[in-house]
């Protein structure tokens, strides 16, 4: 019972933190939420630029995708997911590093896990309410709103979620071991993006980066989440992908935080972890 | 049982050093066969120049560092084998400038911290209350940190240290950098923590710091502890010998090698003041009445003009110089 009631101290106290934290920088998110808007007026461009006006017919012949924009805004928001929270949660690291508050959280006996997993649940809200904002315009614009697909979608949305904060403990790991890794964590996110069928689906994608793209949770959470608010199909436990998905949850969370406590442990000896 | 027992301390570093193309790594002694007790309601201070090991011993005492070597129990608790147990027994400060989040204002940052110590929210706040009262900074509670003096930060700091009432507080150079003010304010609170039978271990290089607050001393030199005990035990070591301060406004290299052959003078330190004012203490072996004048003469032979000279108790720099055979400038000055 102690247990319980400590870790949700803990949880309670970082999540409170960060949220006053950001509450003091409000627009710091503002710049994610139109950016899939944005990203889907760079392709349409490019597309018309290469194809001229045919674009849209060449591109619904080849995808079979009939609405441009929503496939786009969709893909692009659950791309700024990735980014928020594996971006974030690398500046929000190297802040604690440089500021001194790394050692002050680590000196108490608060649990590592619970710490660090709140900051990047934080991060997950912030990134759902991004999201949120991000295809709002969609519903509201669309033909036939349905409400019950949106919740349906919120749900995948939040499954898709946990193996990201799982990768994030693996960039949390390569913070502390290297400090900055910024350039590294664009580069992931850039892979992420190029992979996850954000601009294009997958089938489009050679044999063995296809194999890849399997790899990343937002592949499958941008697969289902189309399928769910652009197709109207509800039978999720019939998808593959949320299977997938589910056991995502579990390995990649166990593989970050693995890797965590192996660097934090080294770090321990070593004394490189506090450097900064 | 002692509240702290450090047995047999040590840690190495690994450092590289040159560029890229030449990278050579290097083995660095930061700790080296460190031990020592506090007793409850004993403030126990580590005292030596910067880089001398202090830190390192800190960090080890409150498990952010594995020792190489040796262990440590906090209130009973092994710093290797139990590290969870001894950070519910301890308060930390470790910088009196950073480890705070400034975008949070001061009582928000004793809250969270609070809640990673897992006090109950109720609980906490009256705890906060009371301790923002003891540094006096119930006014300032409810600004973002990034608008504190440095002053406020130490005084916070102190205060987050205090929070889980724990039986040993860990002090790393609590005052450094602070007004004489601020400093004053820190130092009381801190005696306040004797009172309430704390166990309070504590890093300074301020000489004055650790002669005014603390019950038994250790002399911390290049990682290992050259002496130890209470104040009165440590100066004990000089009984007997004097320590005469010159002044000079000139400094000639072959003077010192001059006084340092002199077999009734023990040691010799020189520290720069302005321009090129330099300062010679030189402590004199024990009972030998004809020393001071003759090193006086050693001075005039010179032709360097003395601006002052006095005869003083020795400190406990004295006590360092005479062990290591170094100044604190000298061991800054090596690192």
């Amino acid at each position: 019972m102690k247990w319980i009631e400590y870790r949700y101290l803990e949880f309670k106290s970082v999540l409170t933190k960060e949220f006053l934290i950001m509450s003091r920088y409000p627009l710091a998110f503002a710049f994610f939420v139109f950016l899939p808007y944005m990203v889907a007026g760079v392709f349409y461009g490019m597309g018309e630029l290469l194809a001229g006006p045919q674009a849209l017919l060449i591109f619904k012949n080849r995808t079979g995708v009939e609405d441009f924009l929503s496939f786009n805004v969709i893909g692009g928001s659950i791309m700024m997911i990735s980014i928020v929270i594996l971006q974030m949660t690398h500046m929000t690291i190297k802040a604690e590093l440089r500021n001194g508050t790394l050692e002050l959280n680590l000196v108490s006996p608060a649990s590592r896990f619970v710490i660090f997993f709140a900051v990047t649940t934080i991060l997950s809200l912030a990134s759902f309410g991004i999201f949120v904002a991000a295809t709002t315009p969609l519903l509201l614009t669309a033909k036939e709103v349905n409400l019950f697909d949106y919740m349906l979608a919120l749900i995948v949305l939040a499954v898709g979620v946990l193996p990201v904060t799982g990768i994030s403990f693996f960039i949390i790991a390569l913070t502390l071991k290297f400090k900055e890794v910024t350039s590294l964590v664009n580069a992931l996110n850039s892979a992420i993006s190029t992979l996850s069928g954000v601009a294009y689906p997958i089938t489009v994608l050679p044999g063995w980066l296809k194999l890849v793209s399997q790899l990343l949770p937002t592949s499958h959470t941008i697969e289902l989440i189309r399928k769910i608010l652009m197709a109207h199909q509800r039978t999720l436990l019939a998808f593959p992908e949320l299977w997938y998905l589910a056991a995502m949850c579990f390995i990649y969370p166990f593989l970050g935080y693995s890797i965590f406590r192996i660097i934090e442990k080294r770090g321990r000896i070593t004394g490189e972890i506090y450097l900064y | 049982m002692p509240l702290v027992e450090a047995i047999d301390l040590a840690k190495f570093f690994i450092v590289k050093e040159g560029g890229p193309f030449s990278r050579r790594k290097r083995v660095i002694r930061a700790v080296d066969g460190v031990s020592f007790k506090v007793d409850k309601g004993e403030i126990f201070g580590l005292l030596g120049p910067n880089g001398a090991g202090k830190t390192t011993t800190i960090k080890m005492l409150v498990t952010l560092l594995i020792p190489d070597r040796g262990d440590a129990y906090i209130n009973g608790y092994s710093v290797l084998k139990e590290p969870h147990k001894v950070r519910e027994n301890i308060g930390v400060t470790l910088s009196v400038e950073r480890g705070f989040y400034w975008k949070l204002t001061g009582r928000e940052n004793l809250l969270y911290f609070a809640g990673l110590y897992h006090i109950p929210k109720k609980i906490a706040e009256e705890r906060i209350d009371y301790l923002l009262e003891l540094v006096d900074l119930k006014n300032a509670a409810d600004r973002l940190v990034e608008t504190y003096s440095l002053g406020m930060k130490a005084r916070l700091a102190f205060a987050r240290a205090l929070l889980n009432d724990a039986p040993v507080v860990f002090l790393d150079e609590p005052t450094l950098g602070l007004d004489p003010r601020s400093a004053r304010s820190i130092r009381k609170a801190i005696l306040e923590l004797k009172r309430e039978n704390k166990a309070v271990v504590l890093t300074t290089h301020h000489m004055y710091e650790a002669e005014m607050l603390c019950d038994k001393i250790a002399l911390i030199s290049r990682g290992e502890i050259v002496a130890m005990g209470g104040l009165d035990e440590l100066k004990s070591l000089l009984k007997r010998k004097r320590v005469i301060e010159v002044e000079v406004s000139k400094f000639i290299g072959d003077l010192l090698r001059e006084l340092e052959s002199y077999d009734f003078i023990e040691k010799v330190a020189v520290s720069s003041l302005e321009a090129e004012k330099q300062k010679f203490r030189i402590t004199l072996k024990e009972g030998d009445s004809r020393a001071v004048r003759e090193v006086l003469e050693v001075f005039y032979e010179y032709g360097v003009g003395i601006d002052y000279v006095r005869i003083v108790e020795p400190s406990l720099e004295d006590v360092f110089i005479s062990l290591t055979g170094r100044a604190f400038e000298d061991e800054m000055d090596r690192i």
